[in-house]
């Protein structure tokens, strides 16, 4: 196999920060090529690059042979690169069919729509994903997972030569990813080169050919997965060794109940949910998509309405109707999506982190600026967030980092019960890892702690006991040895 | 598999353009459609004299100049932005167009003039709110300004009359016993639809207002087609100006005074939003209808003149509350997933 | 582009304020050695006051002094009182003021007064104020003359007025017209549900007294109170087939409502005396300023006013016999 596209001494210099500093690349035809790397490594800005989105300092990148220079994105899908980016970029309000052929809707002579056309084009190209989504419906009714499938099918309908993709499964379950992950190895086999940025070892290990590692802007090797370990690749990405990925399980659960929750039952549904929480533990929530954790903690949260359910808090009874009376009472909810409804993402870290804690870093009434650094630069060192200053807008930071303000502003609450919903999701191993150490610290200091993950190794890693939830009821508990991964997925899954 | 369906029919073209089509926009314009149904049947009901010919013809001729400039203005709210000057360059439009016929100039070389006055007004919009990127909001109301300031100037502040009879027959003839300005507004909003539902390049305005990222990195030229829509936002409400004229054979410097809170007020009743990406030109006209019905049903009801204003406004906070609920209500997420 | 967008936006906004406050009309040159008097006026845009202005301007002239035309264009009160303000802050020689509202325009006045500068109003008065002169019909006169127009012409069934309803002086012109028609015309029927709020726009003119039509079949009369309520009306009438036969008379004599009575669209419109408000304003305020008021010895010791304090500029009707003389050329 020749190469298809080289990159060299690719440079790209950002204000406080070197992005890339002499990247390299040699993607040959027809192979799954992935990328791997720390937060802030440059993958990102890497795939930019080649999309058209960002233009380098220096470098060179040659196509076939030929120099090429993508410098809209417009010229990179001309050059048969397509991109798939890890923010979903559809039109909401939009058909499904609409999304996937932007700006190349088939017309009749008068330039109008043929919309039969149109739907069943968009029609096959979902079927070859086996995505059994009907084209014509607005995209705003889809799932974030569909939303995903769709994001691909759209690069897919490009019938491109390069297919770029920025962490495609980060919303999807186990099982769609390994669909999805088989359907790029049936496009490789056709000879379209695919080149993907993951943080998941397993998927990489499992479906790519070579795997480039990058760390601190700097290209590190590029290796044939049959010939490497996972561990040498982490090894690789962080410069040292990692260890045991997980923290030790608890040694202090206590039988008094910091929460107890009877007959939560949601609006329109028959099913009736209880369960609690001890002192030391954490309690992990396992399921398949769409079995309605998410659902579940929105309700205790007080995000969402209840028809009925009782809620004890360390043996009192007390009332949630909104999010302000749960954060009030020491909740904290870490959301699953951290841009839709986690962050203030034109605000700087130092805003975000204060959001919870409005009245912690006021006066009377009136926001005081030094208190509201202290808060930060407080959180920046205990959860080592990189970023240039605590000014800096939240959007601009990688998604690890994002992840850990999010994480930052609820730990300003010093809550004694905190949910978070898929904590670690797109985010790089060393982060993840400081996450995880992170949590077990809060629950061995007292702080209830649930986790609610669709990564069935972090759920079995970190959780002390672990309920199983399916179709909106919980139906399983394992903990200690029963807690495996047949048991898990025999539970969510049967009927 | 991962299965998301409403209901699949079945797939023959007819039905499949109807199917879609139909679903997502009758859906919107369909409440509003049986209110003004509603609202019409009331009135004559109630006071007899609703569907008299003269009573159409007068709330048709009401409109018919505000539905010119809903083309306009739907497509600049559908890319995500609005365009607060087409109340100015109504009237500036209609002045040029009055000046130029009033010293002589044959009817179509003043149309023209009057027209592309409306185009510089547009054009410059456009270039203010791509290139040098100043929101819309400031950019609209500062040639909302500009260009009533550049009708007064031009005028010297009065009116302007002394229009040749042949200029007339646009605003005061008739075909077939309908006004010819009516019919003009009802092939226009028919044009500006179809284009709107079926024109592979008009369709790009709903990528770009639904989310102007994504159309960018699609390879949508975001700038070139905002820049068209205020171009062509200019350049209706300088027509509608210019018909205005001749239905009232004078040109007065003042007209068209709020209109621009009017029309984007109609449209949004009829289904656009003010963050873009959705909304229909018919439905714009069926907002006008809503609004003229109302103006018309308070003067046949006897509303006291001094209570038309609260009226009015309280009306349209609950069509527009009514509305927006239903249409939360429609477009609810179906068998929508979390990972949870 | 790498304009700072944020910057820009920064200065954008304050350009456009600028603009904003300029456009508020208040004129900051200065002729160097000339006596400089100020015209005050609210909607100053529209051509009523225009009349006005050509008065004055002629009185400069004469006078070889300069006037000066400024105002707030809009219809608002807090607008008019802050140009005021900002007028008397430039010292100007005198002031001829039209007053938005009497109440709110008051303490500006007598403040004008006491510090020295002669200020009279016309058109509309603020008469509480220590203004010296009021030059005008006054609306509501105006409105009497319209009733006693449809009055004559109309016999019985009902007569309609267009007004824009929270305007002050379109107030008192529909009021002088109503209570009329209700004293001396019995036969018509008239009163508040047959107003029409124009909104200040043709438009709006033309549907809602298309939409009256409707409603009260009988209409013969209709009574314009601002020159766009004219031009909308005319074409409602024309519209509905009843140009002939019912009689509508306008107001302001703009070259559009003169066009409108020579091709008989519009049946007569009233003519306000508002060349000799302008006029004769400067000349009283001139021959304050001037020292050349001598009726007594020291009138402002003695308390009395320097001036006639009422001076009633007519009202004419125009129609297609006359309508020639108010043309401009």
């Amino acid at each position: 196999m020749d190469s298809l596209l080289t990159a060299s001494r690719i440079t790209k210099q950002y204000p406080g920060t070197l992005a890339l500093d002499n990247v390299q690349l040699d993607l040959k035809a027809g192979e799954v090529h992935a990328i791997i790397g720390e937060n802030g490594a440059g993958k990102s800005t890497f795939m930019k690059i080649l999309a058209g989105v960002v233009i380098p300092d220096s470098g060179q990148i040659t196509l076939n042979g030929q120099p090429i220079s993508p410098s809209t994105p417009g010229e990179a899908l001309s050059l048969g690169i397509a991109t798939v980016h890890q923010e979903l970029s559809l039109i909401p309000t939009l058909s499904v069919a609409e999304n996937i052929f932007p700006g190349r809707l088939p017309t009749n002579m008068f330039g109008m729509v043929r919309y039969g056309a149109l739907f069943k084009q968009a029609q096959q190209v979902l079927s070859e994903l086996d995505v059994a989504v009907d084209s014509r419906i607005s995209v705003e009714q889809l799932s974030i997972a569909n939303q995903q499938l769709v994001e691909i099918a759209k690069a897919i309908s490009l019938d491109c030569k390069i297919l770029i993709l920025d962490e495609p499964t980060s919303a999807l379950t186990d099982h769609e990813s390994d669909r999805l992950l088989a359907f790029l190895k049936r496009l490789a086999n056709e000879g379209v080169s695919i080149l993907y940025i993951s943080h998941k070892l397993k998927e990489i290990f499992m479906s790519a050919d070579r795997v480039t590692v990058l760390r601190d802007g700097k290209y590190i090797g590029t290796h044939v997965i049959s010939e490497v370990e996972p561990d040498d690749v982490i090894r690789m990405m962080v410069g040292r060794e990692l260890g045991n990925i997980y923290p030790d399980k608890s040694t202090r659960v206590t039988q008094s109940r910091l929460l107890e929750v009877q007959n939560l039952r949601l609006p329109d549904s028959p099913i009736s949910n209880n369960f609690y929480l001890q002192e030391g533990e954490i309690l992990g929530f396992a399921g398949l998509i769409g079995s309605g954790r998410s659902e579940l903690a929105h309700a205790l949260f007080g995000a969402a309405p209840r028809a009925s359910g009782n809620i004890t808090l360390n043996g009192r009874r007390v009332q949630i109707k909104s999010p302000r009376d749960a954060i009030r009472l020491g909740l904290g909810y870490l959301t699953e999506d951290r841009k839709q409804a986690g962050l203030f993402l034109e605000m700087s870290l130092k805003e975000n982190m204060s959001a919870t804690v409005l009245d912690k870093v006021s006066q009377a009434s009136v926001m005081m600026p030094s208190k509201q650094r202290v808060l930060a630069h407080e959180y920046v060192q205990r959860l080592s967030i990189s970023a240039s200053s605590i000014e800096q807008e939240v959007r601009r930071l990688s998604g690890g980092n994002q992840q850990k303000v999010l994480v930052a502003k609820w730990l300003a609450i010093q809550p004694h019960i905190l949910i978070v919903d898929e904590p670690t999701r797109g985010i790089d191993v060393g982060a993840k890892k400081e996450i995880h150490h992170l949590l077990r610290e809060l629950a061995q200091n007292g702080v209830g702690v649930i986790i609610i993950s669709s990564e069935l190794s972090e759920i079995l890693g970190m959780s002390d006991r672990v309920l199983v939830m399916r179709e909106g009821a919980i139906v399983a508990e394992y903990s200690g040895e029963d807690a495996t991964e047949e048991n898990i997925i025999r539970s969510a899954s049967s009927h | 598999m991962t299965v998301e369906n409403t209901s699949i029919k079945p797939k023959n073209t007819s039905n499949q353009i109807v199917g879609l089509l139909g679903q997502l926009v009758r859906v919107r314009e369909f409440t509003l459609v049986a209110m003004i149904i509603a609202i019409a049947i009331g009135l004559e009901l109630y006071t007899g004299r609703f569907f008299t010919p003269l009573n159409i013809n007068a709330i048709s001729l009401g409109f018919s100049t505000s539905a010119v400039i809903v083309f306009g203005m739907t497509l600049a709210l559908v890319s995500g932005g609005f365009d607060l000057s087409v109340g100015s360059v109504f009237a500036l439009g209609g002045v040029v167009t009055a000046t130029a016929l009033r010293s002589g100039t044959p009817i179509p070389l003043a149309i023209l003039a009057g027209l592309a006055v409306g185009l510089v007004a547009g054009f410059t919009n456009g270039i203010l709110i791509t290139k040098v990127q100043i929101n819309p909001f400031i950019t609209t109301l500062g040639m909302m300004g500009i260009a009533r300031g550049a009708a007064l100037a031009v005028t010297k502040g009065t009116t302007v009359a002394g229009l040749p009879q042949e200029f007339f027959v646009y605003g005061q003839g008739k075909l077939f016993d309908i006004f010819n300005l009516i019919i003009i507004a009802l092939i226009i909003i028919l044009i500006g639809d179809i284009l709107m539902r079926r024109s592979a390049i008009f369709r790009q305005v709903y990528y770009v207002g639904g989310n102007e990222e994504a159309a960018r990195l699609s390879g949508i030229n975001v700038d070139r087609m905002k820049i068209a829509v205020y171009t062509l936002s200019g350049i209706f409400a300088a027509l509608a100006g210019i018909l205005s004229v001749s239905r009232f054979t004078v040109a007065d410097p003042g007209a068209g005074t709020g209109e621009e809170l009017r029309i984007i007020a109609a449209c949004i009743i009829g289904g656009c939003s003010l963050q873009g990406g959705r909304g229909t030109v018919i439905g714009g006209l069926f907002g006008l209808i809503f609004v003229g019905l109302i103006n018309n049903g308070m003067v046949l009801l006897r509303v006291p003149v001094y209570w038309q204003q609260l009226s009015m406004g309280i009306v349209l906070l609950l069509a527009v509350g009514f509305d927006t609920l239903s249409q939360r209500w429609q477009s609810r997420p179906r068998n929508r997933q979390s990972t949870g | 582009m790498n304009i700072n967008r944020r910057e820009f936006l920064k200065k954008s906004g304050i350009a456009a304020a600028a603009a904003f406050a300029a456009s508020q009309g208040v004129n900051l040159t200065r002729a160097q050695d000339m006596q400089t008097y100020y015209m005050v006026s609210f909607l100053s845009g529209i051509s009523y006051w225009a009349d006005a202005f050509r008065g004055m301007q002629d009185a400069a002239t004469y006078l070889g002094v300069e006037a000066v035309y400024t105002g707030t264009p809009e219809y608002d009160i807090t607008g008019e009182v802050r140009v005021l303000e900002e007028t008397l802050g430039l010292e100007p020689d005198g002031v001829v003021l039209t007053v938005i509202q009497a109440d709110a325009l008051q303490p500006t006045i007598n403040n004008a007064i006491s510090s020295g500068i002669p200020l009279v109003t016309f058109d509309a008065d603020s008469p509480q104020s220590d203004r010296y002169a009021f030059l005008g019909t006054g609306n509501y006169a105006a409105g009497v003359m319209a009733a006693r127009y449809i009055g004559g012409l109309v016999d019985g069934g009902k007569a309609a007025v267009i007004t824009v309803p929270s305007q002050n002086n379109l107030a008192q012109r529909t009021q002088g017209f109503i209570d009329t028609i209700t004293a001396e015309f019995p036969n018509i029927e008239t009163g508040d549900s047959f107003i029409v709020d124009n909104q200040n726009t043709s438009e709006q003119a033309a549907s809602g007294l298309a939409a009256l039509l409707q409603a009260e079949p009988d209409i013969r009369g209709v009574f314009s109170s601002n020159a766009q309520a004219a031009i909308g009306a005319s074409s409602a009438l024309r519209e509905a087939g009843l140009s002939d036969s019912v009689h509508h008379i306008g107001f302001d004599f703009d070259e559009g409502t003169l066009d409108l009575i020579d091709n008989g669209q519009l049946g007569a419109t009233l003519a306000q005396g508002t060349w000799q408000m302008g006029f004769w304003g400067l000349m009283f305020a001139y021959m304050v300023r001037n020292g050349n008021i001598a009726s007594v010895a020291d009138w402002m010791s003695a308390g009395i006013s320097p001036l006639p304090p009422y001076v009633d500029t007519g009202v004419v009707v125009i129609n297609d016999t006359n309508s020639q003389f108010w043309r401009a050329e």
